[in-house]
């Protein structure tokens, strides 16, 4: 049977780095994509899930299984992505259009996936890039909550204790984010 | 309700959080309500959309992170106990150095005595004091204590006479004439005596201390005979 972060944690404060190990595996990849939607640069994101699973690490021995694992590890991960966000003043200093090219230049494996034919390829990533740029585009709040809410999973009540918000301002954020996406996409089409 | 409340229970429902009451309330919402309705189709295609943006896969460089997570080793001197003493004990001299040039920067005296090594702060004022001065306050202090042993030896002279008139008055009421007659004579003598030795007491003042010294042993003598005298008497 396999054990719970929260266990996990438990036998990491012992100093048992297997169980470290394990935690990292289960959540490397959740993490990676929520820290890539909310920076939306996909190095500077494997950066901060390094940061997150090192906080994690030296933060074990205050960790108290009050909440749920997911929870403390995506607030660590919110509080730091916000942080570089705001440093980094991503908004200002680089156009919307400089995200994209980020990314859309690279080599796609997909292009070479015989079950993908090359034209729906292309419209795949093209719709892609306009959600990353709709993304980009939502106040950081309202990206927070849709990015833990549709892609990875996380409850309204989870969202407001991973945020510190009352549920109620969750769902606000979350209509109206999703209000002005609806907007942004249909507009592209 | 308004739309605005609904349009939050869709998104609430598109997700499957919905409870059951609130989810027939919603429905019948949206029987009549061609504006929310529409909302949902409108997020239902947003949602698919968001589905475009597929997941990436990069596993973490584990060997990377262990290397992140170990405490940095030591430098080399921090590894050696002597070094590091070594070091600690350099640094608190150079604190030291520091300190101490700063006190005498800004006026503090640092002299290495006998006693150890003495910070004074300030300059010490001393007088300047002359001989014939230094004459006038050891004869000023002189006197001082002269005029106090007078003080006392005239304090005990009238507790002394006190006395006597006391034991006078006492044997005075005693019904012999002759020796009424005996001790007024010696009462009339020692109040001479006392007298003198009053106005002796008033120029012993300004006397030399070898005057003094003599003075006061003839005092003392006078008194001794007194009281001799009186006790023969009384015997």
């Amino acid at each position: 049977m396999e054990k719970s972060d929260e266990a996990l944690m438990l036998q990491l404060q012992t100093g048992d780095l297997l169980s470290f190990d394990t935690l990292v595996k289960r959540w490397e990849k959740p993490l990676l994509n929520y820290c890539y939607r909310m920076v939306n640069d996909l190095p500077l994101a494997e950066d901060l899930r390094q940061e997150v699973f090192l906080r994690i690490y030296k933060s074990a021995k205050t960790y108290r299984p009050t909440a749920q694992f997911s929870t403390w590890m995506y607030r660590i991960a919110t509080n730091l992505c916000l942080d570089t966000l705001t440093k980094q003043q991503r908004r200002k200093e680089m156009p919307i259009d400089t995200y994209l090219d980020s990314e859309s230049e690279g080599f796609d494996e997909r292009l070479i996936d015989p079950s993908n034919p090359p034209h729906a390829v292309v419209i795949r990533k093209e719709t892609e890039s306009r959600v990353r740029s709709a993304l980009a585009c939502l106040p950081e709040d309202q990206r927070v909550v849709i990015t833990l809410r549709h892609y990875n999973g996380m409850k309204f009540h989870e969202i407001a204790a991973i945020v510190e918000r009352p549920i109620s301002t969750v769902k606000s954020r979350m209509t109206a984010g999703m209000e002005r996406l609806s907007r942004m996409l249909s507009k592209q089409e | 309700m308004d739309c605005r409340f609904f349009r939050e229970q869709i998104i609430v429902e598109n997700y499957e959080e919905l409870e059951a009451e609130a989810k027939k309330s919603l429905e019948a919402h949206l029987q009549t309500c061609r504006e929310c309705t529409q909302f949902q189709v409108n997020l239902n295609e947003t949602q698919q959309t968001l589905d475009q943006w597929e997941e990436v896969d990069r596993p973490i460089d584990i060997e990377a992170l262990h290397k992140a997570i170990q405490p940095k080793p030591l430098s080399w001197w921090a590894r050696s106990p002597a070094w590091r003493w070594l070091s600690w004990g350099v640094a608190a001299c150079l604190i030291l150095v520091i300190s101490l040039s700063a006190l005498a920067w800004i006026g503090v005296d640092i002299k290495w005595e006998d006693r150890g090594l003495t910070l004074r702060i300030g300059q010490e004022t001393v007088p300047e004091i002359t001989a014939q001065e230094l004459v006038r306050l050891l004869q000023a202090e002189r006197h001082a204590t002269q005029v106090e042993i007078v003080k006392q030896l005239q304090g005990a002279l009238d507790e002394f006479s006190e006395q006597l008139q006391v034991h006078l008055d006492e044997r005075q009421k005693q019904t012999n004439a002759q020796l009424t007659l005996i001790y007024q004579g010696l009462q009339s003598q020692r109040v001479q005596d006392l007298e003198l030795i009053r106005q002796e007491l008033q120029q012993l003042a300004g006397a030399t201390e070898a005057e003094f010294l003599e003075t006061q042993r003839a005092f003392e003598f006078i008194l001794a005979s007194h009281v001799s005298e009186i006790q023969e008497d009384i015997k």
